[in-house]
């Protein structure tokens, strides 16, 4: 609600820029909430991510550019091929698990990035191609301004059905096959085609985002599909807090906003940016291995111990 | 004799070279307390791997109500009615003693359950937590309600495990050595948990069990199994004043 009410009403009201950043922001969190459902609340640790994020963002693109296709079909479509390409890696990936399922999602990754690079005919190469102002419903979106109720709608359909999927009986099963494969087994859990699923709905994620980047940017190259992004949407998830949705979005705020913060205060960021990153990465896990948002519940917990204690005490 | 519930008809395995199993037989009767015991390395665990279809028997057959289960993938066995805990305690350590509890009752909980509307959802729900809390209430569980299940002593976390597998409401629980680890005090509770489920429930319960102490107050029946093959079947006097038992379990010379 409060996303869509600040997706209708900010746009009239704020800069460009930070109309930008906004974009930014939520494209960031529906590829970081996609992410967590695979990482977080699954267990798997597979770096397939930017692959279906660069599918979903190029199907887009292209459709819209090369057939005028507008952005109401065309993005469901790059969601969908997103998904359907998310099941098929699934499918022998789901047989391995820890660090052989992370290298060859990693593979297939740095495989599909290859592809952005070398099909030049399709994705223009590593020159990328130009992104037409997207058609929503009629309209032409091609600035930030035009972008950003889409983006806020498309983030709150996402919010709502990740909140709707939690509840469910899937939610749980997901849990039950992070925590212990066994024990899921045990309870009737059919555990890799949890898996698979998980991937499938996670690749979506990831699609949906790539499709939101083209509302915003005018230019698409594969240097945005590559490792560091992966590692930027990692690091999200890690810093905010894995398996949950606050926590997700709070990584996504801390994460996306800091490179804007200290570009305006430290001139010469951009050399440092990777070594901050880093040492936010450490000492998150170092100091809050569940993150942020897994700090502050900690801390309520530990403060309502306390308070139950206190009054224990009082009654004696 | 009624037909009974379970029952393995000439189960044979072989691991290499070796014979973990040589055409062993037995039949649980509905509402019993039946325990499979042996020696190490008697072959228990094989036959309980066979059971929750982690293994693929060589050759032989295992019915549920008459119906083979050999060719069901591991995860139906508990739509089936089978449950089965863990000898090394496995748990969602992160997840609390309910949450632990409410994912044994997976399979009781509609698939798409998110997506019903409010009122519904909230109600299946709400009857699944206040089904959770009456076990954890009765085992003296609840004051652990919310805690980390990974949180418990190893005691606690038994029960829990044996909770967990009871909220699928099974036909036939198979344990595998429930008992494993615990203090006397923690077995003798254990014992009572256990009639109690069979007289409330009428749950069926295997029994894969080392020590003997929990075997021989609470089973009504013992089969034992001594490298890979049966060597004695009948009540805990019978099984007890049974020679080739006690060469068998507790050694030459030894006396019960």
């Amino acid at each position: 609600m409060v996303v869509l009410l600040a997706g209708a009403l900010l746009p009239a009201y704020v800069s460009e820029y930070y109309l930008y950043l906004g974009n930014v922001l939520m494209m960031y969190a529906v590829l970081a909430i996609g992410l967590d459902i695979l990482m977080g609340w699954t267990g798997q640790f597979a770096f397939a991510h930017t692959a279906f994020f660069g599918i979903g963002c190029y199907t887009t693109a292209l459709l819209n550019l090369r057939f005028g296709v507008p952005f109401t079909l065309g993005m469901p479509l790059g969601a969908l091929l997103a998904g359907s390409v998310g099941v098929v890696v699934a499918i022998p990936a789901t047989r391995m698990r820890d660090i052989y399922l992370a290298l060859a999602t990693f593979a297939f990754a740095e495989g599909m990035y290859w592809v952005f690079n070398t099909w030049e005919s399709v994705t223009g190469g590593p020159n990328g191609v130009r992104i037409a102002a997207s058609n929503v419903f009629g309209f032409a979106v091609g600035t930030d301004a035009g972008a950003f109720p889409v983006s806020a709608f498309l983030l709150a359909i996402m919010i709502v059905f990740t909140m709707y999927i939690s509840r469910s009986r899937f939610g749980r099963e997901m849990a039950a096959v992070r925590e212990s494969e066994p024990v899921a087994m045990a309870s009737g859990v059919d555990v890799r085609r949890i898996k698979i699923v998980a991937f499938g709905i996670s690749a979506i994620y990831a699609g949906v985002a790539g499709g939101m980047f083209t509302l915003a940017q005018s230019f698409v190259n594969p240097e945005q599909f590559g490792f560091s992004t992966g590692i930027l949407a990692l690091s999200m998830i890690v810093v905010g807090g894995m398996g949950r949705l606050p926590g997700v979005l709070i990584g996504v705020a801390i994460l996306g906003l800091l490179p804007e913060v200290l570009r305006t205060t430290l001139r010469s960021f951009q050399v440092w940016q990777e070594l901050v990153y880093g040492l936010i990465l450490m000492l998150t896990i170092i100091f809050m291995p569940d993150g942020i948002w897994g700090a502050v519940l900690n801390l309520r917990a530990r403060l309502a111990n306390r308070r139950t204690a206190a009054s224990k005490g009082n009654k004696a | 004799m009624n037909a009974p519930l379970f029952s393995i008809r000439g189960l044979s395995m072989q691991f290499g070279g070796l014979q973990a199993l040589d055409d062993f037989s037995m039949d649980v009767q509905q509402g019993s307390i039946h325990a499979l015991i042996g020696p190490n390395g008697a072959g228990k665990s094989t036959v309980f791997n066979c059971i929750s279809r982690f293994y693929k028997p060589s050759s032989g057959d295992i019915l549920f109500n008459g119906h083979s289960i050999l060719g069901q993938p591991a995860h139906a066995i508990a739509a089936l009615g089978i449950a089965r805990t863990f000898q090394n305690i496995e748990l969602c350590a992160t997840l609390s003693v309910l949450e632990n509890v409410l994912i044994g009752m997976m399979t009781r909980v509609p698939r798409y359950l998110g997506f019903l509307p409010g009122k519904r959802r909230n109600t299946i729900e709400r009857a699944a937590v206040e089904q959770a809390e009456a076990l954890l209430e009765r085992s003296g569980l609840i004051a652990f309600r919310d805690t980390p299940a990974g949180d418990l002593d190893f005691g606690r976390q038994k029960t829990l495990d044996v909770l967990r597998a009871l909220a699928s409401r099974p036909k036939l629980l198979v344990l595998d050595e429930p008992a494993a680890g615990l203090r006397n005090r923690e077995i003798s509770a254990l014992d009572a948990l256990l009639v109690d489920l069979v007289k409330s429930q009428g749950v069926t319960i295997l029994l894969v069990e080392h020590v003997m102490q929990l075997v021989m107050s609470v089973a009504e029946r013992i089969t034992v199994l001594s490298q890979g093959t049966k060597i004695a079947e009948g009540s805990p006097q019978e099984v007890r004043a049974n020679a080739s038992v006690i060469e068998a379990y507790l050694g030459k010379g030894a006396h019960a």
